[in-house]
């Protein structure tokens, strides 16, 4: 009865968005923008936040030219079939590096944190498992399993930041502006802070599953600055706890950083086996988001079958990239990459392109 | 169809009862002059005998004597003219051709035939065995209504009717199972149900193609959503106030002959923890009812499962006081922490299924002493530590602090599934697990309504139903009606306006 066919309301598609940007990046972020604009990170990302707000609006403008169209279909009518094709298969294998590159980077951290002797390739092919048999379940079934997942991560995230308010020190953020007035921003360096926002891109794909297209620009901008702040949030707490130069040394200090957080009265001895418990499922979470709209993706560039068809074959490829193709070292430099290019191409070029086409073509609302 | 002739008739009928012993007939004369024969036929202790001889036998013998039908209304139609002067009751059907009369004589009926009618009268004369209106077994509350449904059908639709006095209750009628003709009923609030669930539920009872429904349990299983699932897609309740609270909500209450338990449709998994007391006693103590139900259900899904993540994969997670006192307690236990949670719960599952087929006093002995025997004999033994008696025992309570009974059988299976992953990967199998089981909940629906509503999708009523979940609001709070009842019902708790003074 309230079964609509994989269509959504835009509460849980904002939730959803937020877990499937809410992954590996975030642990890292501190440093990455650390490195690049010292103890002044947290101004930096909140600029990088301005401007992922703008790619949002731009990508959701974009999904509401014909908001019952698929992606594939979307660029097809606007583009031309084989570019909207070409545009669907790129869109997809930029998903199945995403994912794979996560996925590597998530066995790397269970490895080192939890399962020493468990081979990678058994961690990672059960993660992938779980996601597939998610993503098969389709978007209705996502979107709810999202609405369960959100305060499972959050709350104990945030309760645990809020703890570590109590030991840290804000001095460790002055002067401001000083780092970003004394040395020109590189462009290219800002810019790999903006791969924390990978998966954005996916609000191109995702109008066409609301309930209520229309309310779509405004709720997904919404969940940007809602992932904003959240990433603000984190790292004035982490750059004031260890400094901006402790920070550039760590690997993760995001996990560093909550690991070191005394629970008060706690049962606990150590967090760190916690804290990859959430890391778990937010990773789960991205897993399954990227692989669910790989395969919308390819199913909708092929014209055939369901999206369940292709998940198996997606799976595998995913599974190969992360097992076999990559070091531990190269992964940030690959996902850097992959977001300078194809990443930026989907999340500013192409809504703008499309937008203009749309008004060259006289195609959908004014 | 049947003939004018009454032996005619009676052949048909007698050779769809040949070997049945039961069956109780009789072909006699009535009439000032004994020339209107008649035959009378029922199934034996499926009548009442009262009825049946002080308002029909008595009537046909005596009155029919003593101021006989007019002849000519005799001709016409005999039957007609002893069916209006010789019967003294108003449950009269008739039947047109051989089934029908059957199968209302299996039903407890009384066929009436005459000469020179070529259909039959069935008498209301049901009485069938029944052990009366007891006391529930399974869903006790300490405050609130005593009384249980009962096998039989009538009993139970009385029990309900009883507490919604109410034209628009409506009870649809029908048989089901092709041998047993079971009767069942749907019993709703024709303006507060959906028709959609409505149509629905019709549709899927009137698709059952079965030789017998002997519980409400066939309906459940054969109308299911999902049968894969272990979740039971609909409640199955003993209390009458249950299902009559569940009416009111705007759902539907399946009663089946014979079974003394009734089906509510359609159910979430909240619905599965709210109990009829929650909202015959103060607020604040329901709420924290329900509140330590819910931790106990989840409780008796992963608890088994998280210790043997944590005593196995990551023990630096546990304070080195404990931990010490644990190693130790564990120091000679010959056994893998999983065969020792194993070894224990299946001990507990026997007590369990032994406890519930012997006799009552039986049962609660084998409960109690085998538990403690067992578990003492166990931890000397050292079969298994004492830690592990502890989690499988708290386990076991836990299932038990839910209400209702098939949600813990579900639980139940579930646990197993985290026990084994976890075993195999620590708190990474734990979570896989956990989201294996959450995925299969989140995509699970009964009759279109999502399964873990309101907790998901909540939005589809405006966040009214969330108020009753993990706590149970005032009573005064509770105005709108939940997601079950049609959304042009209006409001359950009416504000009276305010005077002006």
């Amino acid at each position: 009865m309230f079964s609509q066919n994989n269509k959504i309301s835009v509460r849980q598609m904002q939730t959803l968005l937020i877990l499937d940007i809410f992954g590996a990046g975030i642990i890292t972020l501190p440093r990455k923008a650390s490195e690049y604009a010292g103890q002044d990170a947290w101004i930096l990302i909140i600029i990088i936040t301005a401007l992922a707000v703008g790619s949002a609006f731009l990508m959701a403008s974009a999904g509401r030219i014909l908001p019952k169209d698929s992606f594939v279909a979307l660029t097809s009518k606007l583009l031309s079939k084989p570019v909207g094709k070409i545009i669907g298969i790129l869109f997809a294998c930029k998903l199945l590096f995403n994912c794979a590159l996560e996925l590597r980077l998530f066995g790397e951290i269970v490895r080192q944190k939890l399962l020493s002797e468990t081979p990678f390739f058994i961690v990672c092919a059960i993660m992938l498992a779980i996601s597939a048999y998610a993503a098969a379940k389709g978007y209705e079934t996502r979107a709810r399993l999202a609405q369960i997942l959100f305060p499972i991560i959050f709350i104990p995230i945030v309760f645990i930041f809020l703890l570590a308010i109590h030991d840290i020190d804000f001095t460790n953020l002055l002067p401001v502006f000083s780092v970003l007035q004394s040395h020109p921003l590189d462009p290219v360096g800002a810019a790999n802070i903006g791969a924390a926002f990978t998966g954005l891109e996916l609000i191109l794909l995702v109008t066409p599953y609301a309930v209520r297209p229309r309310a779509v620009r405004g709720g997904l901008t919404r969940a940007v600055i809602f992932i904003g702040v959240f990433m603000v949030f984190i790292t004035v707490i982490t750059l004031s706890k260890f400094g901006a130069k402790d920070v550039t040394r760590q690997l993760w200090p995001v996990l560093e950083m909550m690991d070191m957080t005394d629970l008060p009265g706690s049962f606990i001895e150590r967090q760190d086996a916690l804290i990859m418990s959430f890391w778990i499922i937010s990773n789960f979470a991205i897993v399954n988001g990227c692989l669910f709209f790989s395969c919308v993706l390819l199913k909708d560039t092929v014209g055939k079958g369901k999206h369940s068809t292709y998940i198996f074959i997606c799976a595998a490829i995913i599974l190969v990239i992360a097992c076999a193709l990559m070091k531990i070292e190269n992964v940030d430099r690959i996902m850097e990459l992959i977001f300078k290019t194809l990443g930026l191409g989907l999340m500013v070029a192409l809504p703008i392109i499309l937008l203009i086409a749309a008004r060259i073509r006289k195609v959908g609302e004014k | 169809m049947l003939s004018h002739t009454l032996d005619e008739n009676i052949d048909q009928l007698e050779a769809l009862f040949v070997d049945c012993g039961d069956v109780v007939k009789r072909k006699f004369p009535i009439g000032e002059n004994k020339d209107i024969w008649i035959y009378v036929t029922y199934i034996d202790m499926l009548v009442s005998r009262d009825t049946l001889e002080n308002h029909v036998i008595d009537q046909l013998m005596l009155f029919l004597w003593q101021t006989p039908p007019k002849a000519e209304d005799l001709r016409r139609d005999p039957l007609a003219a002893i069916r209006d002067g010789g019967i003294a009751t108003a449950d009269i059907n008739e039947a047109r051709d051989v089934t029908g009369m059957a199968n209302a004589m299996l039903s407890g009926d009384t066929v009436l035939m005459a000469q020179g009618s070529d259909y039959a009268v069935t008498i209301g004369t049901r009485m069938w065995p029944n052990r009366g209106v007891n006391s529930t077994e399974t869903e006790v509350v300490v405050q609130g209504a005593k009384d249980a449904f009962t096998e039989t059908f009538r009993f139970n639709t009385a029990l309900i009717r009883r507490r919604i006095k109410d034209t628009r209750l409506k009870i649809k009628q029908m048989s089901v199972g092709v041998r047993s003709q079971t009767s069942v009923a749907l019993m709703y609030i024709s303006d507060l149900c959906r028709p959609q669930v409505l149509n629905e539920a019709l549709s899927r009872i009137q698709a059952i193609d079965i030789d017998a429904v002997l519980d409400v349990g066939y309906l459940e299983q054969l109308t299911s959503d999902d049968w894969k699932s272990v979740f039971p897609l609909a409640q199955i309740t003993e209390r009458p106030d249950r299902a009559s609270a569940a009416i009111l909500e705007g759902r539907i209450a399946v009663v089946v002959d014979t079974s003394p338990f009734v089906m509510i449709i359609p159910a979430t998994l909240n619905t599965f923890f709210q109990a009829s007391d929650d909202y015959y006693q103060n607020w604040q103590i329901m709420s924290f009812t329900r509140l330590l139900r819910y931790i106990a259900g989840v409780l008796s899904v992963i608890l088994p499962g998280l210790y043997l993540a944590i005593a196995t994969y990551h023990p630096a997670m546990i304070p080195m006081m404990l931990l010490f006192k644990m190693s130790g307690a564990r120091q000679f236990v010959p056994f893998p922490a999983l065969v020792e949670i194993l070894l224990m719960d299946l001990a507990f599952e026997l007590l369990r299924e032994a406890g519930i087929r012997l006799p009552g006093p039986v049962g609660n002995a084998i409960g109690v002493v085998g538990g403690l025997i067992i578990g003492q004999s166990a931890v000397e033994a050292g079969l298994v530590s004492p830690i592990v008696l502890i989690i499988v025992a708290l386990t076991g309570i836990c299932g038990f602090a839910v209400p209702q009974y098939s949600l813990v059988s579900g639980f139940r299976l579930c646990k197993y599934v985290i026990l084994f992953l976890s075993s195999i990967l620590g708190l990474l199998g734990f979570w896989i697990g956990a989201l294996m089981i959450l995925i299969h909940l989140v995509s699970l629906k009964g009759y279109g309504f999502p399964y873990m509503f309101p907790f998901i999708a909540g939005d589809i009523n405006n966040y009214s139903d969330n108020k009753d979940t993990l706590f149970r609001p005032p009573l005064f709070t509770m105005k709108k009606r939940p997601i079950f009842a049609n959304p042009n019902s209006g409001d359950r708790i009416h504000t009276p306006k305010k005077q002006e003074d």
